[in-house]
């Protein structure tokens, strides 16, 4: 076979969303039995990526994509998954897309089953009878040559995680017209013993002549078995070259990107007097699970909490709102506040601000008003008439309607009547809403996930400033999950990086690049607690 | 600048406020007297409209429509029982009826509501079916109970309910004919109006307190809720217990209106024209308002009472409960295609 003819040729990919721009002049090439790894943090691109390489109905609808595809030469358009499937192309999903209810060989050979001929026709194939001994040969073929020995009769639930990832694999390779196989993430939920066996899987389909794209943010694993890499970064593809070229240390810099600002906080004295405690704190958030997390917070600090997306940072604010079952301890000035539910830690101080703020953190049909006065109302007593009446106590308008005009001027928040319904507001407001109901509850601790997800630039900026200022004046220690590194860099007096749900390292906000792209990877960092 | 509307007609409103136009016309050409029938839709609109308003709570707690409705209502006639068995009549009669079926309501709706809890998003379903199993149970309540008054009971044998008790001697018409107003042929029931206004009214306030503001919230987002340290599960039980003891002094005020106690199968469809008159009133499957039940409550009985004797006259005797039976429910079904459409708009634009 040609090891040198070319299979898949990209040029000038160009997407963009609404005005933000996913993905800018990407171009690469495949050659057969070619393995190409593709590097990048959230939001880099890949995702968008494989989106179009693989006719996600979503590229359509936000319409569609510039730039060119040519498979062994000739142009093609990716409209339907179903035509890439026929073009050769194989695709392995990070989460799993099989049919629990259905048997191993069944699952292999899905929408290309063996048929038996009755009457020879070529239409009415859908009626037809399902040979299936005939798949069921066909599909152990596919794993005895992956080297997998495996019960085919046996139904995808009673399997573990990295079987049902084998199977995802032999289902992608079961067809005799394979060109190229894509991997999004395959060994995201597999441990290490099982990654490399299926680094060895994907190496001998390599030798097979079946390229293969390897998208995964295990920087090692992608050293190891790839042939070339490219790293996206902002939608830009910031490094393309032979993996013999690259280093450990190079790929984690160039994923991150050497966009270190001077942090504006360097320096600051913060007294070492402990507020709030993690001990071995677990989150059993779905999909973004905590393993242990330990950590010491100092009041009046802000602490950053990163890592890439699944790995743990969103799975705090989740966990102390009692949305997930939780483990470990919580201390809070000394005091064990791990049994206490949501509505007393509230009272005692400690507030939450999810990332999913129009389904957790505002009455989207309710009035600004409401909105700001909710919790305080709810939980302190706050903003109500007459007191003595408690639950059934009215609201105090005007006391209400004070507090809202000054965060408004606080928060700069815009809208021109306070009774407006919350869905009628920009991101940016609605956002500064959900924060003005946290502060009104006077914490002492808030904990914010993802502050600015989903806010344009400038609204951005000025969030950032008025965390900052919500620190400095108001006291407030600020414990904030993002994944927006930069941000935590300018903002935070320590970055704590986890990786696999596990605390990889607590750095400095002026550590470089290198040093938070290897504990991002879960590889290098040291835990440095100054 | 945003104006709030305090209601805003909608097409189901206009449809139907048309077709109730057209009945009007109608009866007037087949010459039917328009004031007594003015005054009939004033007492049919004040004596189901109770039961309209006692759907809001559990609606507005996110449970859906109340389709379990005849669990209150025959709460509400345990009390009626017992104060016609103690022979307390008049005024202090219907109190007591209220007073103790709201009791037994709130006792119904501890375990209601914790069977609702248990079948979360699917309330709806669910109450239908504890509605319509609970029946037959409380039928051998009723055949078993210790009654004693003989004017309650079977005149053979004399044990066991009768089907249907005349309240005449009891309290029969006391909300209906105090504070009667007669302007010339018209003639407002302001007793029963009253009381209707009362109910609405502390639901108004209700809505307006913090438990009210913790309700919508726990109806809108429950998330949210949660987040908030709302316990949603305690909230959606008070406002299952809210509704069903709405439902038990709704159907005190329609028993004294009608002049009967009903018991056995009669509450088994009582629900379902009571979602339609809310509905109708523009409600959608998961908020509704007072101002909603209201006209929609007068919108649907005066449809009702109209198209009944014009269905008699006009096609063939008794097809009017024909008639009824297709608008109750196919409203129903009108109005759950409209809020799916709505809902899937909503999807779209995401």
């Amino acid at each position: 076979m040609d090891q040198n003819k070319t299979l898949l040729k990209v040029t000038d990919l160009t997407k963009h969303y609404d005005a933000e721009c996913a993905l800018k002049d990407v171009s690469f090439e495949v050659k057969r039995g070619e393995i190409l790894g593709i590097v990048g943090a959230n939001g880099s691109g890949k995702s968008t990526l494989l989106n179009i390489l693989y006719g996600h109905p979503v590229i359509k609808n936000t319409g569609g994509y510039m730039g060119e595809f040519y498979i062994e030469g000739v142009k093609i358009k990716q409209n339907e998954p179903y035509d890439v499937m026929k073009l050769g192309i194989g695709m392995v999903h990070q989460e799993f897309a099989l049919f629990n209810e259905l048997t191993v060989a069944e699952n292999i050979k899905l929408c290309k089953e063996h048929t038996r001929s009755i009457t020879g026709l070529n239409r009415y194939q859908e009626l037809s009878w399902i040979d299936d001994e005939k798949n069921r040969q066909s599909a152990e073929e596919t794993l005895r040559t992956l080297g997998i020995s495996l019960d085919t009769s046996s139904k995808i639930e009673s399997l573990s995680t990295t079987m049902k990832q084998f199977v995802e694999l032999a289902r992608a390779l079961n067809r005799e017209d394979l060109k190229l196989l894509i991997l999004d993430e395959p060994t995201a939920m597999l441990n290490d013993v099982d990654s490399k066996i299926l680094m060895g899987l994907i190496d001998k389909v390599a030798k097979k002549g079946i390229s293969v794209i390897f998208v995964s943010h295990r920087l090692e694993e992608v050293l190891g078995i790839c042939d070339s890499v490219m790293v996206l970064r902002d939608g830009n593809c910031v490094n393309y070259q032979k993996s013999e070229m690259c280093t450990l240390k190079g790929l984690a810099n160039d994923m991150v990107g050497a966009q270190i600002k001077r942090s504006e906080k360097n320096g600051r004295l913060i007294d070492k007097e402990v507020i709030m405690k993690f001990d071995a704190y677990k989150v059993a958030y779905p999909g973004e699970v905590l393993e242990e997390l330990t950590l010491e917070v100092y009041k009046n600090e802000i602490i950053g909490i990163t890592s890439l997306s699944g790995h743990g940072k969103l799975a705090v604010g989740k966990g102390l709102m009692d949305f997930y079952p939780t483990g470990g301890r919580l201390w809070f000035k000394g005091e064990n506040i791990t049994e206490l539910s949501c509505r007393d830690r509230f009272r005692k101080g400690i507030s939450v601000l999810c990332e999913d703020r129009k389904e957790v953190g505002l009455l989207l049909e309710h009035s600004i008003k409401d909105n700001i006065g909710f919790t305080a109302n709810q939980v302190f007593h706050q903003y109500k008439k007459y007191p003595k009446l408690k639950i059934l106590s009215p609201l105090n308008q005007k006391a209400l309607a004070h507090s809202v005009d000054s965060y408004k001027s606080f928060l700069d928040i815009k809208f021109q009547s306070m009774k407006q319904p919350v869905k009628q507001l920009s991101g940016g407001n609605q956002q500064k809403v959900a924060l003005a109901r946290c502060l009104a509850t006077d914490p002492e601790v808030l904990i914010i996930s993802e502050p600015t997800r989903g806010i344009d630039i400038a609204a951005k900026e000025k969030l950032l400033d008025y965390l900052r200022i919500i620190n400095e004046k108001n006291n407030v220690t600020l414990i904030i999950a993002s994944s927006e590194l930069e941000e935590l860099q300018r903002l935070c007096d320590r970055i704590v990086v986890l990786s696999e749900g596990k605390c990889q390292a607590v750095l400095p906000p002026t550590a470089n690049s290198g040093e938070f792209g290897l504990a991002l990877s879960g590889i290098g960092g040291a835990i440095n607690n100054d | 600048m945003i104006k709030k509307h305090l209601y805003v007609l909608k097409s189901p409103q206009y449809v139907i406020g048309l077709f109730l136009l057209v009945l009007v016309i109608v009866a007037r050409n087949i010459g039917m007297d328009l004031a007594t029938l003015f005054n009939d839709s004033l007492i049919k609109f004040s004596m189901n409209g109770i039961f309209v308003l006692s759907l809001l709570p559990m609606l507005n707690s996110g449970m859906g429509m109340n389709f379990g409705m005849p669990v209150g209502v025959v709460a509400g006639l345990i009390g009626l029982c017992i104060a016609v068995n103690y022979n307390i009549v008049g005024v202090s009669g219907i109190i007591v009826s209220m007073v103790l079926g709201c009791l037994v309501a709130v006792f119904f709706g501890i375990v209601y509501g914790r069977i609702l809890l248990g079948v979360s998003g699917r309330e709806e379903i669910a109450g239908t079916f504890i509605g319509y199993s609970f029946i037959p149970i409380m039928n051998f309540f009723w055949t078993l109970a210790p009654f004693s008054n003989r004017q309650m009971l079977y005149p053979i044998g004399g044990s066991g309910l009768r089907p249907r008790i005349g309240l005449n001697a009891y309290f029969g018409k006391v909300i209906d004919n105090s504070l009667y107003l007669s302007i010339g042929d018209i003639g407002l029931p302001m007793g029963m109006l009253l009381v209707y206004v009362l109910i609405g009214g502390f639901l108004i306030f209700f809505y307006r307190t913090s438990i009210g503001k913790a309700m919508l919230a726990v109806g809108e987002n429950p998330n949210f809720a949660k987040a908030s340290g709302m316990d949603c599960d305690r909230l959606k039980k008070i406002s299952v217990c809210f509704s069903l003891a709405l439902g038990a002094i709704g159907i005190c005020v329609y028993a004294q209106s009608f002049g009967f106690i009903e018991l056995y199968d009669a509450p088994m469809t009582i629900a379902f024209p009571a979602v339609s008159a809310l509905l109708i009133g523009g409600a959608t499957a998961n908020k509704g308002t007072v101002l909603q039940g209201i006209v929609g409550t007068y919108l649907f009985q005066s449809i009702y009472l109209l198209s009944v004797p014009i269905a008699n006259e006009l096609l063939l005797p008794e097809v009017s409960e024909i008639m009824r039976t297709i608008i109750a429910n196919g409203i129903i079904l009108y109005a759950l295609l409209m809020s799916h459409q709505r809902r899937n708009l909503y999807g779209a634009s995401l």
